[in-house]
């Protein structure tokens, strides 16, 4: 029986979990189209997954120490409106969807649905944020930028559960969020940019650049964020033609249905030139 | 405004805001058979062997060996299977239908269902022309040989998706006296009757054909139907059960017809004054699998080969291909869209070379009042096109931001389209093959019963054609009602296309008004009935395809604004300044609610809407990659329209539904080539071509 698979605690989720259940049903606003059938007929879910979106104590938002910590199964729309949540982050979120598949979908949903286009997790990666996955075994944490290892594959495992997303609360980011995609609302990104940079005395203290829809995970490099470190503004533009040619060497992007290889890439680098002439 | 134009409250309205609107999905029916399509997985081949698993109690196949009559839909000819037999010709042609009462045995039997084929080379190049027709006028050679300047370009338009609100769907049962009633969203009763009366072999009172609430159509749902029905009655004949075959978004997408794919080749002859005084146009259109209505396509895009302009000599040509590809068929504009698009970018890119202005170029050749046009028939009513444009750059800003944005590279532009729709069926086909008829029945009370085959599926005609019966009888609209066409009750007034809905069946109606209310008698129950009658003036030649394509003409004027951002050459709409001559406005809301989403679904054709086929198979095959417009890409509009009264329109109207579309392609196309400086010739102007065009294109 369905019912059977729906706790309303974390513990009964990690309990069905650790006997096999599985998969994990977050807001179903990915699964269930991926799943459908027939109109009439219900979606092709095991009989064994566990829905979690009625965990009341994993719908949440609070500061925590460094971090503002998010419960899992927080709506999008809960996200989009509240005052904890980091402004990179809620740029993206206005661009996720509609309003009726962000009233339902969840940011655990989006980490372990592991899209490279996906727009909420763009903004999580370039805040450097991480994950808590927990299991009757124990909990541990991964830093998003490891989490995903491939389309619609994480490091999450079959007795898991993702129950945080930890996000390090700095409000001296600079940031910016471009997402492209084929119209204005309810579009998947043909390409996107996160940007995040913090200055102090003159100079780049951190600098983020992630990239979506450009190769099987979301893409951030840190050998080349690591050069603009340390560097004021104006060098930084200075080396704008150098540090596009390095992004061009890891931004692989492909040709489907929605747009072309050489179009990403040439728009990501624009939004990147934009990011950076706006340092 | 006119009386007539004031707005009333939509008949509509209340059963769709509140749900009780009754959809074809919608229909509950007693011991109902599902319906799934297995299909053809192969563009071309023999199929050797169908394997059908063994079926359990009360579930059926249904194939070709299960059709009484004719193996054929008829459209135009009968060329296109019910069922594939011997061979298919393009991915996703039906082959059987599995129907059972339990939807999941249904579909767990259609997908073990294995069907063997031996592979055919297929073709999809446009070789294999099934329709050709050809026109002259004046003496085009001599205008090209003394041309002081000949200008030619290619022309290339994609795909479109009619994207009505709910898929094709079709219900069908038996009734006690054998009779099979069919239930379906559709445009088209009698069409769908007429092929199913083929394919059954039965006497017309074999086959009912009830028209469901329909949630948008734009001419998919103007052939399709007759062959879900045809499929779905010879489902009920053989299982002598009720069946319900309802397609799925992406199942909609791959099968069903879309606009045509295009090719145009114009070249202009200019005298020294650089006028265009002659034009030769050759026009290529995709068919795909089956020819369908892509003659009757082809011909409404020939004729329209000089755009809203008066060009002496002529010289057009066009084809049809069969290519192995899901078949193209009717979508609001029926091949003008096309062929507009072409004339007023080629307009636009010869201003451009000329150092012309493109609005003050277009200017110079506009068609005018007793002009003869482009077959030789003759304008006859006025053309009111120099103050529609006036009125539209003015509302625009048009001269200033052309100038403003041209000049600070600010990667925005405006652009402006001239365009007119033929109003009704093209040459003489009311006259030769609908024959249409009209029948008003008034009870005793005096409530009045529309009685046509037309089908409100969300353009607004019911309301209209109440107006129009109300308003001629001097009686409160809300005496009159307009069922959704039922051929048992309803006699044949044509089907609801070609922008004659209002202006013919509602003339009809008026006159069958104008009759009642001459022999009204209280409490008394009495009926009027009208037939269509030609009018004398109307002269067309088929074979020569010389004379009066068209009763009468709405005429239409479009600027679009728009921001191309310098990043991603993603569009932004800034606005949309339209003036339409539609005769009169029969309801003023419902013409706003036409315009604007025919000029919105002509933008989205002209810079949004993409689709591809390739190897056969479609790339996008639902509405997250076949990328509609939301609300939100929607830029303002600002509509007029403008009165000239037509004489044989009832109260002076003309075509509504298609001439707004027509505009927008052109419009948007022009006003993205002032913003980036490049020259487009094919469209969907995608942000993918415009970076394309912004790295290698011509100036």
């Amino acid at each position: 029986m369905v019912a059977d698979r729906i706790p309303d605690t974390k513990a009964e989720a990690l309990a069905l979990l650790a006997a096999g259940g599985g998969p994990v049903v977050s807001g179903g606003t990915d699964l269930m189209v991926k799943r459908r059938r027939w109109g009439g007929l219900t979606p092709m879910i095991p009989d064994k997954a566990v829905y979690v979106a009625n965990i009341a104590e994993l719908s949440y938002v609070k500061k925590t120490g460094g971090s503002v910590e998010i419960g899992a199964e927080t709506p999008l729309a809960v996200l989009l409106d509240h005052p904890f949540t980091p402004a990179l982050l809620r740029a993206a979120i206005r661009e996720t969807a509609g309003p009726g598949i962000r009233n339902t979908a969840t940011l655990a949903g989006n980490l372990v649905n592991a899209s490279p286009a996906a727009d909420p997790a763009l903004a999580l990666h370039c805040l450097s944020a991480s994950v808590r996955l927990e299991s009757a075994r124990g909990v541990r944490t991964v830093a998003l930028s490891d989490f995903a290892t491939g389309p619609g594959r994480t490091l999450l495992l079959p007795d898991e559960l993702l129950t945080a997303i930890l996000v390090p609360a700095d409000d001296a980011w600079k940031t910016m969020f471009v997402k492209v995609g084929g119209r204005k609302a309810d579009a998947i990104a043909k390409v996107s940019f996160a940007g995040a940079v913090k200055l102090d005395g003159g100079v780049l203290t951190a600098f983020a650049a992630a990239f979506g829809a450009v190769g099987p995970t979301i893409l951030r490099s840190f050998a080349i964020e690591a050069k603009v470190i340390g560097l004021s503004p104006a060098d930084v533009r200075e080396r704008l033609t150098d540090l596009s040619a390095a992004y061009a060497d890891v931004i692989r992007p492909i040709d489907d249905q929605r747009s072309d290889a050489h179009y990403r890439k040439t728009v990501a680098l624009n939004l990147l030139a934009d990011f950076i002439r706006s340092i | 405004m006119t009386d007539i134009s004031a707005s009333i409250v939509r008949r509509d309205a209340a059963a769709k805001i509140s749900g009780r609107a009754a959809y074809v999905a919608d229909l509950a029916v007693e011991g109902v058979l599902h319906a799934r399509t297995v299909r053809s997985t192969i563009a071309k081949g023999a199929i050797l062997k169908v394997d059908v698993p063994p079926l359990p109690e009360g579930v059926y196949t249904v194939d070709h060996s299960d059709v009484p009559g004719e193996n054929g839909v008829k459209i135009i000819f009968k060329d296109m299977p019910v069922f594939a037999e011997r061979e298919v010709r393009y991915i996703g042609e039906p082959i059987l239908l599995v129907c059972g009462p339990d939807k999941e045995v249904v579909d767990e039997i259609a997908r073990t269902i294995v069907v063997t084929y031996r592979e055919e080379p297929a073709v999809f190049a446009w070789i294999d022309s099934k329709a050709h027709y050809a026109y002259h006028k004046g003496d085009s050679d001599k205008a090209f040989q003394n041309a002081a300047r000949i200008h030619t370009e290619t022309f290339e338009t994609g795909y479109q998706e009619q994207a009505y609100l709910e898929p094709q769907g079709m219900v069908g049962y038996p009734e006690a006296d054998g009779k099979i009633t069919l239930v379906g969203s559709m445009q088209c009763p009698y069409y769908v009757k007429n092929a199913v009366l083929g394919v059954l072999a039965c006497d017309d009172a074999g086959i009912r054909v009830i028209q469901a609430e329909t949630g948008g159509a734009f001419g998919g749902k103007e052939e399709f139907p007759s062959l879900t029905g045809a499929q779905v009655a010879v489902a009920v004949r053989k299982t002598g059960k009720p069946v319900s075959l309802l397609y799925e978004r992406t199942e909609d997408v791959e099968v069903t017809t879309k606009r045509h794919p295009s090719k145009i080749t114009l070249s202009a002859a200019l005298d020294a004054d650089l006028r265009v005084i002659g034009l030769k146009a050759t026009v290529g259109l995709d068919a795909g699998a089956y020819l369908g209505l892509s003659g009757v396509v082809l011909s409404r895009a020939l004729i329209a080969a000089t755009g809203a302009y008066t060009i002496p000599h002529l010289s057009v040509s066009g084809d049809a291909y069969r290519t192995n590809t899901v078949p193209t068929g009717a979508f609001r504009g029926f091949g003008a869209p096309q062929m507009f698009y072409a004339v007023e970018q080629l307009m636009g890119h010869l201003a451009a070379s000329l150092g012309f202005d493109p609005v003050a170029f277009k200017r110079r050749h506009l068609a005018r009042q007793n002009d003869e046009t482009s077959t030789g028939g003759r304008f006859r009513d006025p053309i009111l096109l120099p103050s529609m444009i006036d009125d539209v750059l003015e509302r625009s800003d048009y001269k200033r931001k052309r100038r403003a944005f041209a000049k600070d590279g600010a990667w925005k532009g405006i652009g402006v389209s001239v365009f007119f729709h033929g109003c009704g069926f093209t040459g003489s086909g009311e006259a030769t093959h609908i024959k249409a008829r009209v029948r008003l029945e008034k009870d005793a009370d005096g409530r009045v019963v529309v009685r046509v085959a037309s089908a409100d599926m969300g353009q607004g005609s019911s309301t209209a054609l109440a107006k129009i019966v109300a308003g001629v009888l001097g009686r409160p609209a809300d005496t009159v009602f307009v069922p959704h066409p039922d051929t048992d009750l309803a006699p044949d007034s044509g089907p609801t296309v070609a922008s004659r809905t209002t202006m013919i069946v509602g003339g009809l109606l008026a006159r069958a008004a104008a009759k009642l209310k001459e022999a009204w008698v209280d409490g008394v129950v009495q009926s009027a009935e009208e037939r269509y009658v030609q009018p004398d003036f109307i002269r067309w030649d088929e074979e020569a395809f010389h004379g009066d394509a068209y009763p009468a003409y709405s005429w239409g004027v479009t600027a679009v604004e728009v921001e191309v951002d310098r990043r991603s050459c993603a569009v932004t709409l800034k606005g949309v300044w339209s003036s339409y001559d539609v005769g009169t406005a029969i309801d003023e809301l419902l013409a706003l609610g036409q315009a604007d989403g025919g000029v919105t679904q002509g933008i989205a054709y002209g810079y949004l809407e993409k689709m591809e086929i390739r190897d056969g198979r479609l790339r996008q095959r639902n509405f997250t990659d076949y990328v509609i417009p939301t609300a939100s890409d929607v830029g303002p509009t600002d509509t007029v329209f403008v009165d000239n009264p037509f004489a044989y329109g009832p109260y002076g109207a003309k075509g509504l539904g298609e001439l707004t579309l027509i505009g927008g392609a052109p419009a948007v196309t022009a006003a993205i080539e002032h913003a980036i400086g490049r020259r487009i010739t094919k469209i969907p102007a995608t942000p993918e071509n415009l970076l394309e065009l912004i790295e290698h294109g011509q100036d």
